[in-house]
């Protein structure tokens, strides 16, 4: 019954993209937080956020995602998400998070807007 | 429309890491037989998953043990309805208390707090039932759609 997160990066020079797959539970929350968090030790600026596989969200896990958040914009980096379910997407706006980071419905937008090299 | 059918579900589960999977699965299940439309049932599932996590996070209760009823219907005009008791018999709580997060008004973004709002906002109604024998959350989801539409 578990549904533990995935989370798979793609270096795109000097940004990524982290997909992940699964519960953003506070487990998966703090999954992608590490993984980020080696990417931002890494000289990585401009990370998107592809949630395409990620069909469930809490309120922990998304805690978790507004630190990272934090953390990107205190070394002036930028952060976006993109292919949120409606729901999910309405949580993100529930908590504000859609304030602090954009949000794209697609890959191809978010790259384009954060000026990434077109998607593979 | 006479579809009268009411489908009934309780559980009793252990408070352990991820139960509520099992949770919204079984609501899942239920929503979907009355004619629930997934998005409405992507709602409620996350609603619950927020009153499960609190239970487990706050109600320090000695039997660790989360009670759930689940009751499926249609409505008299043709929607689905699912109606979800989650009881603990923990510490409980003053809901009149716990201020609601505004994002946006401070500079930092609230990181937490949000439970009870994003269940406000998934469901169609809300009641909390809290004293010293625990907590119960009763939650009310329709379909926008009627059935025949
Ligand atoms: N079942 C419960 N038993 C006891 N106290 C509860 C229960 N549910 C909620 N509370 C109390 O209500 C408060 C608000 O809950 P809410 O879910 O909104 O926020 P949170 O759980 O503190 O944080 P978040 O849900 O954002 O992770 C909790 O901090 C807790 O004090
Ligand atoms: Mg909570």
């Amino acid at each position: 019954m578990t549904d533990d997160l995935k989370v798979t990066v793609q270096r795109k020079g000097d940004a990524a993209v982290l997909y992940t797959r699964g519960y953003i539970n506070n487990l998966g929350g703090e999954e992608i937080a590490s993984r980020a968090y080696e990417l931002m030790d890494d000289g990585i600026r401009v990370l998107i956020l592809n949630l395409q596989e990620t069909k469930i969200v809490n309120s922990i896990g998304i805690s978790i995602l507004i630190e990272v958040i934090e953390k990107m914009t205190e070394k002036e980096g930028r952060i976006a998400f993109c292919c949120l379910t409606p729901v999910i997407q309405k949580t993100f706006q529930i908590m504000g998070l859609a304030q602090y980071a954009k949000i794209f419905p697609d890959e191809a937008s978010a790259s384009q807007e954060l000026g990434l090299p077109a998607a593979s | 429309m006479t579809d009268a059918v009411d489908r009934q579900v309780e559980l009793t589960l252990p408070m352990v890491e991820d139960i509520e999977l099992a949770v919204i699965k079984t609501a899942a299940d239920l929503a979907r037989k009355v004619g629930m439309g997934s998005v409405e049932i992507d709602e409620v599932s996350h609603a619950i998953i927020e009153a499960c996590i609190n239970a487990r996070e706050h109600a320090c209760c000695a039997d660790e043990r989360i009670y759930l009823r689940f009751l499926g219907g249609i409505t008299t005009d043709g929607r689905a309805k699912l109606e979800v008791w989650i009881k603990d018999r923990g510490v409980g709580f003053d809901p009149s208390k716990v201020k609601p997060r505004e994002p946006g008004k401070t500079d930092a973004p609230r990181k937490r707090g949000w439970g009870l709002q994003i269940m406000r906002a998934h469901v169609d109604d809300l009641e909390i039932n809290s004293g010293a024998d625990g907590t119960t959350i009763h939650m009310v989801k329709f379909s926008e759609r009627r059935r025949d539409d």
